[in-house]
């Protein structure tokens, strides 16, 4: 789960001096699955549809003729937004990312093209981490959410259909108790 | 009443110049949030290929294309020259 360290340095704007990545989670990759089969049905669609009316209604569109102009042109752009709505889908799965370090968790949400969270949250605050998996695939596959609630605050993270939430939860909470004795070892020496 | 053909080219031109905003857009966002690393690479580079195969393909489909011709607007099919009811 290492990350090159320029890559690093761009998604920690303010990373602390001796901050260290100790996790990183990306949604479950049957959420890309699931973008590349709908993408694969929209690309389809025309071309079943073409063979249906060609066949069954025996229409003749010469080549050069007004409606195969239009026909051509329409699906040129039909399939360029196709493309973009992929790529669209595609990166708001890649810009979704949560990051455990020794000193915080870090959310980072792109919501929609111009919409994005960063929240962040000490990794001392954690009070109560909770893991769903829901409905048959999540189970079969072991993807869900992680909510993880904070102390004094009404700050709720979750980490939204990530793979293997009982894991990940139970690591959030070695990393918290690990670092709460630790700062509570260096109070008692100072 | 006789619309020239190249008029619809001339919209798909529009249409593809506000549809190239939204795809820099995109691209950019990759790049400023910093997670421009190889996955990003290969799908931007796949996005800007098919971009570049669906405009390739375009052109083909259409070089036969007399562009000099004329749709007339009381022609009563648009459907090459076949008459609609023969």
């Amino acid at each position: 789960m290492a990350i090159s360290p320029p890559f690093l340095e761009k998604i920690f704007p303010g990373k602390e001096p001796g901050e260290q990545v100790l996790m990183y989670v990306r949604r479950h990759w049957i959420v890309l699955v699931r973008i590349i089969i709908r993408t694969m049905m929209f690309a389809l669609v025309p071309i079943v549809a073409l063979f249906i009316v060609v066949n069954t209604l025996i229409v003749n569109i010469e080549t050069g003729s007004t409606a195969y102009i239009l026909l051509v042109l329409g699906l040129s752009l039909y399939y360029l937004f196709v493309a973009l709505f992929f790529y669209h889908d595609w990166l708001d799965y890649h810009l979704d990312l949560w990051i455990v370090t020794n000193l915080r968790i870090i959310n980072i949400e792109q919501k929609r093209l111009f919409s994005r969270t960063v929240a962040q949250q000490d990794i001392e605050r954690v009070q109560d981490i909770t893991c769903d998996i829901h409905g048959k695939l999540p189970t079969l596959l072991d993807f869900g959410n992680v909510t993880i609630q904070t102390a004094g605050e009404k700050i709720q993270f979750v980490f939204e259909q990530v793979a293997h939430p009982q894991e990940v939860a139970k690591e959030i909470m070695r990393i918290h108790r690990e670092v709460a004795t630790t700062r509570r070892q260096e109070g008692s020496t100072n | 009443m006789e619309l020239p053909l190249f008029i619809f080219p001339l919209i798909y031109l529009v249409v593809f110049a506000i549809y190239l905003f939204f795809a820099g857009i995109h691209i950019y966002h990759v790049a400023r949030f910093g997670f421009f690393d190889f996955r990003a690479r290969l799908m931007t580079f796949a996005f800007i290929g098919s971009i570049l195969l669906i405009l390739g393909a375009t052109a083909m489909l259409l070089a036969p294309v007399d562009w000099a011709g004329t749709l007339s607007l009381s022609s009563p099919s648009i459907y090459g020259d076949l008459p609609t009811f023969p």
